[in-house]
C-alpha cells in the first residue's frame, strides 16, 4: 500500500555483479517520489542499462534493495513481480517491437498481465481492449496505422508504437532505456515531447538519456552514474562545467541536440 | 590470466592433460598408421591388436616431444616450458624436466605392470593420478618441483597477438599425418581405380537397359509413388507439432534461466541427437517389427527422426532469434508461456514454415528407399525388380523418383523463398 509520505521508488544500496566478475552497480541509493521525470546520465558502460534493468528486475542484483510502491521488488516473485512489471512500463532503444505483428497486436501485449493465459495464447482480446489500444494509438499520433506490421513504421512511429503499448499497461511509471538513441534529432525531440506530456498529466518517468541537453530540456531532476555510482543528484540547472568534466571525463565536450 | 591461484593452477593442469593427451594421441596414430602399412595388423584380420602396447609407450614419447622440441599439443595449448623466472627453459633443464616426467607417469602406469589383473590396476592407477592431480592443484607439479621449470602459458601473453591455433600447428606434421591417413584409407576402403575399366562393359549394359524404360508398369509404379509421397506428407506435419512443444525445451536461450531449465535442455537435446543419429532406415527396421511391415512402419520411422531432425534446426532458429522483444514482453508483466507466444513464435514462424517444407522434400526422398527393408513406398518395387534383375523396370521407377523429387525440389525452394 502506498502512502503519501513514502517515496513512489526507493532504491538502497542497489548492487549487480556480472557473473564475469563486472561490477556493474556498486551501491546506489536513490529516491524518486511520484510525478518525477528523472533523467540518468552517464558514459556508455557507467551502468545505467544495468540500473534501470534492476529496478525491473529484467536483471536481479546481487545486492541492496528496491521498494516499489510499497513492495518490495527485490525479492518478489511469480505473480507479485509480473503485476510490478505492469505497473512500471519500460521503452527500449531498439523500441522492440514484434516486427511481424500488427501495430495492435504490439499494443495489445501491454495487457498482457491482466489477460487470461488461454485466450491470450490464442490470440483473443476482448472488445475492451482492442478499443483502449485503439485508443492509445490515436494519443501517440498514429490512429491510421492499426493494421500495418510494425516493421513497415520509421524508427519514431515504432517508438510511438512502443510507447502505446507501454500506455496500454497502465502504469505507475515509464522506465526508459535510451528511447531517442537510435532516432534523429527531429524524431528525438517529438519522443520526448510525448514522455512529458505523460509526466505533466501525472506519471512518473525515469529514463537513461545520451545527450545532456535532452536532460536539461526534459527533465525536473539529473542523476549521474559513474563506474556505478552515482556522482551527482540534483536539478539539471545545477550542472556545472565542473559537474560535467567530471561525470563525463576531461576531454568531454557537451554537444546540443536542438 | 585471471582468477585466484587456485582456478590459474587449475586451468594449468587442464591445459598440460590436454596437450599431453592430444600429444600422446597423435603419436599413437601415426605409430598405428605407420603399423597398419608395414602389414602388422594382418590387413582385414582386425585393426587394432597390438593396440594396448602402442597406447602405453604414446605419452612417454610425447613427454620427449614436449621436452626436447616443443610438441603439437603445446603450439595448441599455448604452452611452453618456462624457468621460475618465466624465461625458455635451458635444454639440460627441459630434459630433466621429460625425465621426472616421464618417471612420474611411470609410476601412475606401473600397477598394470605389477598387478595380475586388469580391473585392480586399472583403479589404482586412476587414484594415482588423481592424487598427483590434486597434489599439482594444490602446490604445483612435482616436474616442476623437483626441476624448477614448469609447463605453462608465459604470463602476460594478449590472447589477441597470438596467431591462431591453425597457424601455431608445425605443417609438417599434419603433411606427414594427412599422408598417413589417405594412404591408409585407401587401403581399409580397398580403392582400386582399375576395376572401374575392368568392369565397364557391365556397367554398359546395365545402363543400357535402365534407359530403356518398360511403360507397362506405370500404373503400379503412380500408385507406389503416390504412397511414398504421403508417407513423407504424413511424417512430416505429424512431426511438425511434437518437434514445436521440444524445440522450447531444447533451446539454450530460453532454458539457461535456471536449474530445472538447463537439465530440460540437456535432456532433450541429448534425445533428439540420438534419435537423429540413428537413421530412417534403421527406424524402419525396428517399427516394421514393432507394427508389421508397410507404410504404417515407413510413417513412423520417417516421423520419428523428422521429429528430431526438426526439433534441432526450430531449437536453433529460436537460439537465434532478436532477444529484444522477448525483453520487452517480460517487462509488460506476460508470463512465461506468454512470453513465448508474443516474444519467440512470432519472430521463428516462418523459419519453422520454411524448415517444415524442407524437412517434407528429403522426407520424400528418403521414402523412397524404405520399402527395401518393408517400410512402405516406391522402395519395396524397387528393391523386388532389382533383385529379378528386370532393369528395365528398375529404370521406370528411377525415372519417376527422378521425377517427383525434382518437382518436390522446385516446389519447396519456391515456398521457402516466400516464407523468408
Amino acid at each position: 500500500m502506498s502512502t503519501t509520505s513514502a517515496p513512489l521508488l526507493s532504491i538502497q544500496g542497489l548492487e549487480k555483479a556480472y557473473p564475469n566478475g563486472f561490477q556493474a552497480l556498486r551501491g546506489i541509493d536513490l529516491d524518486i517520489e511520484a510525478g518525477e521525470f528523472v533523467v540518468i546520465i552517464g558514459l556508455s558502460g557507467a551502468g545505467k542499462s544495468t540500473f534501470i534493468r534492476c529496478i525491473n528486475r529484467l536483471i536481479d542484483p546481487t545486492g541492496g534493495t528496491i521498494r516499489f510502491d510499497g513492495h518490495d521488488v527485490t525479492t518478489c516473485r511469480g505473480a507479485e513481480l509480473r503485476a510490478l512489471r505492469r505497473d512500471m512500463a519500460m521503452i527500449f532503444q531498439q523500441f522492440n517491437l514484434v516486427k511481424r505483428a500488427t501495430v495492435e497486436t504490439n499494443v495489445l501485449t501491454g495487457a498482457l498481465e491482466r489477460a487470461s493465459t488461454l485466450t491470450s495464447l490464442l490470440g483473443f482480446w476482448p472488445r475492451a481492449e482492442r478499443e483502449a489500444a485503439r485508443g492509445y494509438l490515436e494519443l501517440v499520433g498514429l490512429p491510421g496505422e492499426i493494421r500495418r506490421r510494425a516493421d513497415a513504421l520509421s524508427g519514431g512511429q515504432q517508438q510511438r508504437v512502443a510507447i502505446a503499448r507501454a500506455l496500454m499497461q497502465r502504469p505507475k511509471m515509464i522506465l526508459a532505456d535510451e528511447p531517442v538513441a537510435s532516432l534523429d534529432p527531429a524524431t528525438s525531440h517529438s519522443v520526448m515531447k510525448y514522455l512529458k506530456q505523460l509526466q505533466e498529466d501525472g506519471l512518473t518517468i525515469v529514463a537513461n538519456l545520451h545527450f545532456l541537453s535532452l536532460a536539461r530540456e526534459y527533465g525536473t531532476r539529473v542523476v549521474a552514474l559513474k563506474d556505478g555510482r552515482k556522482v551527482f543528484d540534483g536539478p539539471p540547472t545545477e550542472i556545472t562545467d565542473a559537474k560535467f568534466q567530471e561525470i563525463y571525463g576531461e576531454d568531454a565536450m557537451e554537444v546540443e541536440i536542438r | 590470466m585471471t582468477g585466484s591461484p587456485f582456478q590459474q593452477r587449475r586451468r594449468g593442469v587442464i591445459a598440460r592433460t590436454g596437450a599431453l593427451g592430444l600429444d600422446a594421441v597423435l603419436l599413437a596414430y601415426g605409430v598405428w598408421c605407420l603399423h597398419y602399412l608395414s602389414g602388422g595388423s594382418g590387413k582385414g584380420s582386425g585393426l587394432l591388436d597390438r593396440w594396448p602396447g602402442v597406447v602405453l609407450v604414446a605419452p612417454f614419447v610425447a613427454i620427449l616431444w614436449q621436452a626436447l622440441v616443443g610438441s603439437l599439443g603445446m603450439g595448441g595449448y599455448r604452452l611452453r616450458l618456462l624457468a621460475r623466472d618465466d624465461t625458455p627453459a635451458p635444454a639440460d633443464r627441459r630434459a630433466w624436466w621429460g625425465l621426472v616426467s616421464m618417471v612420474q607417469l611411470g609410476v601412475v602406469l606401473a600397477p598394470f605392470a605389477i598387478l595380475p589383473d586388469a580391473d585392480s590396476a586399472l583403479g589404482l592407477s586412476v587414484t594415482l593420478a588423481g592424487l598427483l592431480m590434486l597434489h599439482a592443484l594444490w602446490r604445483g607439479s612435482l616436474p616442476e618441483q623437483v626441476t624448477g621449470i614448469r609447463l605453462a602459458r608465459p604470463p602476460g601473453e594478449d590472447r589477441r597477438e597470438v596467431a591462431a591455433w591453425y597457424r601455431r600447428v608445425n605443417p609438417w606434421i599434419v603433411i606427414v599425418l594427412l599422408a598417413l591417413t589417405f594412404r591408409v584409407g585407401a587401403d581399409i576402403t580397398q580403392v582400386e581405380f582399375g576395376k572401374l575399366i575392368d568392369g565397364a562393359g557391365r556397367a554398359k549394359a546395365l545402363w543400357a537397359q535402365l534407359f530403356d524404360p518398360d511403360w507397362s508398369i506405370v500404373d503400379k509404379v503412380v500408385s507406389a509413388m503416390i504412397e511414398t509421397v504421403f508417407l513423407a506428407l504424413m511424417a512430416s506435419s505429424l512431426a511438425l507439432p511434437f518437434a514445436f512443444l521440444l524445440s522450447f525445451l531444447g533451446a539454450r536461450n530460453l532454458m539457461h534461466g535456471n536449474l530445472p531449465g538447463r537439465i530440460a535442455y540437456v535432456v532433450t537435446r541429448a534425445l533428439m541427437n540420438v534419435t537423429r543419429s540413428i537413421e530412417p532406415l534403421v527406424w524402419a527396421i525396428i517399427f516394421t517389427i514393432w507394427v508389421g511391415v508397410g507404410p504404417f512402419a515407413g510413417m513412423l520411422a520417417l516421423f520419428v527422426h523428422s521429429v528430431a531432425a526438426l526439433g534441432k534446426l526450430y531449437s536453433e532458429a529460436i537460439e537465434s532469434i532478436d532477444p529484444g522483444p522477448v525483453e520487452a514482453i517480460r517487462a509488460t508483466g506476460a508470463n512465461f508461456v506468454q512470453v513465448l507466444r508474443y516474444g519467440v513464435v512470432p519472430q521463428v514462424v516462418p523459419a519453422f514454415l520454411s524448415f517444415t517444407v524442407y524437412r517434407w522434400d528429403i522426407n520424400v526422398r528418403m521414402a523412397t528407399i524404405l520399402g527395401l527393408v518393408g517400410g512402405g513406398g516406391i522402395g519395396a518395387l524397387l528393391i523386388n525388380y532389382q533383385q529379378m534383375a528386370i532393369w528395365p523396370k528398375v529404370g521406370t521407377i528411377m525415372v519417376f523418383i527422378t521425377l517427383v523429387v525434382w518437382i518436390l525440389d522446385l516446389v519447396s525452394a519456391r515456398a521457402r523463398e516466400r516464407l523468408n
